[in-house]
């Protein structure tokens, strides 16, 4: 496609070239120049919003131990077992009971997460009284309104507007040359939307396809476009065909000098459901967002999609509650985020970004008859990255207080979209303004506070410790203790100061908390040793002398 | 003000003819146009709303036969093919370019009652939807929405068939509300809608427990022709059916529905009384305002413009939807008194700027159905070779996809953006990746589409199309003028017109240099030089912004 004349001309005429920093910069006469440097933050950090789209079941999402009873009775044919083989797993063994929650069992990999630190939980999102319509519900998420308002524009195109004024017409530009926001798929989501104008981000799905398919098609545009109704149309149609044509070389070349690292995205669901939601739809996705940003593509928000959680009927299979579609959604969200986000620290690019997941509302307590769950009011949201506050916040749902089988709000979404800018993005009180969230500034959910600073990293320590043996020095009998966050494999053993394994103390699979072992010493030669807790997670180790 | 009298009864002129048809269409031809020019408006509507016969049904490559017909023999293919034979069958009437409002009422229809082929594992259900579409698109609407509350692919879709006593499954009631009749208000409270509650949408599932699908296809009604779901339970007795009474919100007058006196026997409802229900239920819900506002603003955001205004609101949509509840959900009679309004012709005031004309984003279907009739390219038909018949509506859908329209695969069951994702509606089909795709369509059909790496599926012949359509060929303006004012939406600067005519079919040539190489493939008939320039013009032209709109 071919851009237009007259904004081929305009731009070699009105352009004036000052010095910023002992940077050249270009800018195009307008207004909104000016503003744009003073005003934009000058941070790199970038958002990545993962939409559970359909409505996800919270509760068999993150199960509330406290009340597990009552849980399943509730929602007997579709509750997830505490035990057998595929139980839920413990998030957290240190937290007091009323947050103690299990992750569905497909979700071991947002576990391990959690573990380093680089997971936090919010229980009991909503928006006062959730509206049950799908549609209604997501463009209010959209649009960052209440449940009684309306906008014709998206909370994160009113917040871009306002950190790029002058956009479309002023970009690309030195600053900002890539598209403000970039929606993986088809379609431009009312979150992206401004007051007027063509939309803040752009869809894309394979640049390098589409910078060559935009290189065949398409004429000159119209220069003058009559004052109607119709020419409003097609201005809307010019003006995305200019920023397509501007965007998709830029992004053509992120992606060819972009790369992924040599993690392996997961594919397909490996257990039993039904076809349509075997392949992981949200890892492509993921892995292409972080090609572009190693391809150094400064857009600052990416809007991705995973499909099918609108589990009315089948959310689980009738012979075992822990097979069926939801479980593959959870399995494809907990593998795919954290391929990405391994994949980010690989890159070096784990300090610059920020994924959270929403979704347009949680599902009802009481199940269904026909094995699913009809819509509902609040969800957990999850929030990763290595700068996140680790943790759970809120407390579990409470079963026995529900209205009309639904669950009561914790929390506002909006008190966490708006940590997210302000705490991540730096946004200033004028964009906050500009974003309508000044009211949950004051009472935002803390999502930023990284607790894990180089290699100390508080979060994990606290939940995977060694404790120190007694006695020591010992002579025969020593006891060992260490705690463990959930079931896994460990061994304890002690080394020489060589580092050679000289006695292996507990080997095999323990469960989360605390265990006490007593050892007898007797046969080790006098001398200092190290005994060392190995987990999956991290290793930890303490020293000891044998009298 | 905004008005719906009728505009004057002279001819309509090319103008309002091409607006007219390009609205109610898929896409006029140069013919159709002028020949409804010369209609006043009542004669043009008695054309338009003519109804379109009976049609056969789709057939199967393996045996030549339809399968469709319940007590027929089995077809051969496997069912997934079948499916995408039963979707190529109901889109090639968009692509056949009648001159009726027929199809695209049906088109209108699907995009009210959205389903996604996914959850309907059976093509014959997915057949006797679409026969459903085709039978109420010129009918009531209220007997429709009845009809989709036990249609086999409905019941699939939205899960009604595991709506039962004691086990409810809210999925289709509450959408049977938000989507297809009263619309969701803005929320007053919690669980509070204006127009229903979530009290309401519990209630109006127990009211539409009990039906099953029928996968034997053999409850065809008489009325219709048409096989519809089951009650389930044996013999006179609804067995699954909640009998019990359903309590209604103030928002629908606070009315109660139960089976009918000597309707429950035991405690289990009639199959009658259940029926009974049914139709008490859809009295209810269409006696509202709110579900006549509701059809009259979907009707004019598909018809007219996306955005209704208050003055519209008032002038326009208010006593659409009065008539709509008088007439009984009758819908012709509405929407000719829309469609021939001077507020339809931008006939009632003066200024150009609320001109509708041109101001739709066509759907990916409407876009390619528009090129294809209005350039009458070869395109395979179901008389001939099924394979290239069914090839040739495999890439069409291929095309839809890139375009921005899953087709019977939205994301939502709501259905596409365009027709009801504010603040955009209808912009929601462009985006940087959809837009490129649909200027590749306008290139590719005129370059020749061989999916198969054979002869071409479908291809504009431009030499041909021009000798058929055009007064006078050699006259390279009148050539550009004729086509340029039939296919484009609205009229073009003087300077927009000299881009397409000299800079693209003329290559800034002279004219006479054009008229000499019309004459001279006239004598020899080697069209080779006049071929590349037509196909270069048509190209653009489909290439462009303004072939984008409708």
């Amino acid at each position: 496609m071919k851009r237009r004349k007259f904004i081929q001309s305009a731009s070699s005429l009105a352009t004036s070239s000052f010095m910023l920093g002992g940077i050249p910069v270009n800018v195009l006469a307008g207004s909104g120049a000016l503003q744009r440097v003073a005003g934009s933050s000058d941070t790199d950090r970038v958002v990545v919003l993962i939409q559970l789209h359909g409505g996800n079941d919270g509760l068999n999402t993150t199960v509330p131990l406290d009340q597990y009873a009552i849980y399943q009775h509730l929602r007997p044919n579709i509750a997830l077992p505490n035990g057998g083989n595929r139980r839920v797993i413990t998030l957290d063994h240190t937290v007091p009971s009323a947050q103690s929650l299990g992750l569905h069992p497909d979700m071991a990999d947002l576990k391990n997460l959690y573990d380093h630190g680089k997971m936090a939980v919010v229980q009991g999102v909503a928006y006062e009284n959730i509206n049950g319509s799908h549609f209604r519900s997501r463009d209010i998420w959209f649009m960052g309104a209440g449940y009684d308002e309306s906008f014709d524009s998206g909370w994160m195109g009113r917040y871009l507007d306002h950190e790029y004024p002058g956009f479309p017409d002023e970009y690309p530009n030195t600053s900002m040359p890539d598209p403000p926001a970039i929606e993986i798929g088809n379609v431009v989501s009312l979150a992206f939307h401004r007051a007027n104008g063509i939309p803040m981000g752009i869809s894309i799905q394979n640049p390098e396809q589409f910078y060559n398919l935009i290189n065949q098609v398409g004429g000159l545009p119209p220069e003058s476009i009559a004052n109607s109704y119709y020419g409003q149309e097609l201005k809307w149609i010019i003006d995305i065909e200019e920023k397509s044509n501007q965007y998709a070389s830029r992004l053509s070349e992120l992606y060819k000098s972009g790369k992924n690292s040599p993690v392996t995205y997961p594919e397909l669901y490996p257990f039993n459901a039904p076809a349509g939601v075997l392949r992981n739809q949200l890892a492509p996705q993921l892995k292409m967002v972080a090609r572009l940003l190693d391809g150094g593509c400064k857009t600052r928000v990416f809007l991705v999609r995973i499909g099918g959680f609108d589990t009315h009927a089948r959310q689980v299979e009738s012979f075992d509650a822990t097979m069926g579609i939801h479980s593959a959604l959870l399995y494809h969200l907990s593998s795919a985020v954290k391929a990405f986000q391994d994949d980010l620290r690989n890159l070096g690019l784990e300090d610059r970004v920020l994924t959270m997941t929403f979704s347009e509302f949680g599902r009802r307590a009481i199940s269904n008859g026909s094995f699913g769950s009809d819509h509902g009011t609040s969800a957990p949201m999850f929030v990763f990255g290595k700068h996140v506050n680790a943790g759970i916040f809120g407390d579990n749902p409470d079963l026995s207080n529900l209205r009309n089988g639904n669950l009561e709000q914790q929390f506002d979404y909006r008190q966490l979209f708006t940590s997210a800018l302000t705490d991540w993005l730096e946004a200033s009180d004028s964009a906050i303004q500009a974003t309508y969230f000044n009211d949950y500034v004051t009472n935002r959910v803390p999502l930023i506070g990284g607790r894990v600073v180089g290699l100390d990293n508080q979060f994990t320590n606290e939940r995977f410790r060694l404790n120190a043996c007694f006695p020591n020095p010992v002579q025969n009998l020593a006891n060992f203790s260490f705690f463990i966050n959930g079931e896994q494999n460990i061994s304890l053993k002690i080394l020489d100061v060589k580092g050679r394994e000289v006695m292996k103390i507990a080997e095999g699979r323990f469960g989360g908390g605390e265990h006490f072992i007593s050892k007898d010493l007797s046969q080790l030669s006098p001398g200092s040793y190290v005994y060392i807790l190995e987990t999956p997670i991290v290793n930890r180790s303490k020293k000891l002398v044998k009298l | 003000m905004p008005s719906l009298l009728p505009i004057d009864n002279g001819p309509l002129g090319r103008k309002r003819a091409a607006h007219l048809l390009r609205r109610t269409t898929f896409g006029p031809s140069g013919k159709d146009i002028d020949r409804y020019a010369q209609l006043n408006i009542q004669q043009a509507l008695d054309q338009l709303f003519t109804p379109t016969a009976r049609p056969l049904p789709p057939l199967d490559i393996a045996t030549g036969a339809a399968w469709v017909n319940p007590n027929t023999a089995g077809a051969n293919s496997p069912e997934w093919q079948l499916i995408e034979y039963t979707l190529s069958w109901w889109t090639d009437r968009f692509m056949r370019g009648e001159d009726r409002i027929h199809a695209r009422l049906i088109w209108y229809l699907h995009t009210h009652y959205p389903i996604i082929k996914e959850r309907i594992p059976r093509s014959t259900a997915l057949y006797h939807h679409m026969m459903l579409l085709w039978h109420y698109a010129l009918g009531n609407y209220k007997e429709l929405a009845v009809k989709m509350c036990y249609d086999n692919a409905m019941l699939w879709h939205l899960d009604g068939h595991l709506n039962e006593k004691d086990r409810p499954n809210e999925n289709f009631a509450r959408e049977f509300f938000e989507l297809f009749t009263v619309g969701k208000g803005m929320q007053t409270g919690p669980d509070n809608y204006t127009t229903f509650d979530e009290n309401d949408v519990r209630e109006a599932a127990r009211v539409l427990t009990g039906f099953g699908i029928d996968q034997s296809f053999s409850n065809v009604e008489p009325e219709t022709g048409i096989a519809m779901g089951i009650l389930k339970g044996d013999g006179q007795m609804a067995q699954r059916h909640d009998a019990g009474i359903k309590n209604f919100s103030a928002a629908f007058g606070n009315v109660a529905i139960a089976p009918p006196q000597g309707g429950v026997i035991n405690g289990v409802a009639t199959k009658e009384a259940t029926m009974q229900e049914l139709h008490d239920f859809a009295d209810m819900v269409f006696a509202q305002p709110a579900t006549a506002a509701f059809l009259a603003r979907k009707l004019y955001r598909f018809f007219v413009y996306y955005e209704i205004s208050d003055t519209v609101e008032r002038d326009i949509i208010t006593p659409l939807a009065e008539q709509l509840i008088n007439s009984d959900y009758q819908i012709i009679p509405i929407l000719r008194r829309l469609l021939s309004s001077r507020h339809f012709f931008d006939d009632d005031n003066a200024t150009e700027e609320d001109d509708v004309t041109g101001a739709i984003i066509k759907s990916p279907v409407e876009l390619m159905a528009s090129a294809i009739h209005f350039f009458d390219a070869e395109f395979p038909d179901s008389d001939g070779d099924l394979t290239r018949f069914y090839q040739a509506h495999a890439f069409l859908r291929g095309q839809m996809q890139l375009q921005g329209l899953d087709l019977f695969e939205p994301f939502d069951v709501n259905g596409y953006d365009a027709y009801h994702q504010m603040p955009a509606f209808n912009r929601n089909w462009i985006t940087a990746n959809t837009l490129a795709h649909r200027y590749k369509f306008g290139l590719d059909i005129v370059n020749g589409i061989k999916p198969m790496n054979d002869n071409d599926l479908i291809k504009i012949d431009v030499v041909r199309f021009v000798n058929q359509n055009i007064s006078q060929p050699e006259e390279a303006i009148i050539l550009a003028r004729e086509i340029i004012d039939h296919l484009l939406p609205n009229e073009i600067t003087e300077e927009r017109f000299m881009y397409f005519y000299r800079e693209i079919l003329l290559d800034t040539l002279s004219e006479i240099n054009w008229r000499f190489e019309w004459r001279a493939y006239k004598q020899s008939q080697d069209d080779t030089a006049v071929r590349i320039q037509l196909e270069k013009f048509i190209s653009a032209l489909l290439q462009s912004p303004e072939f984008q709109l409708c």
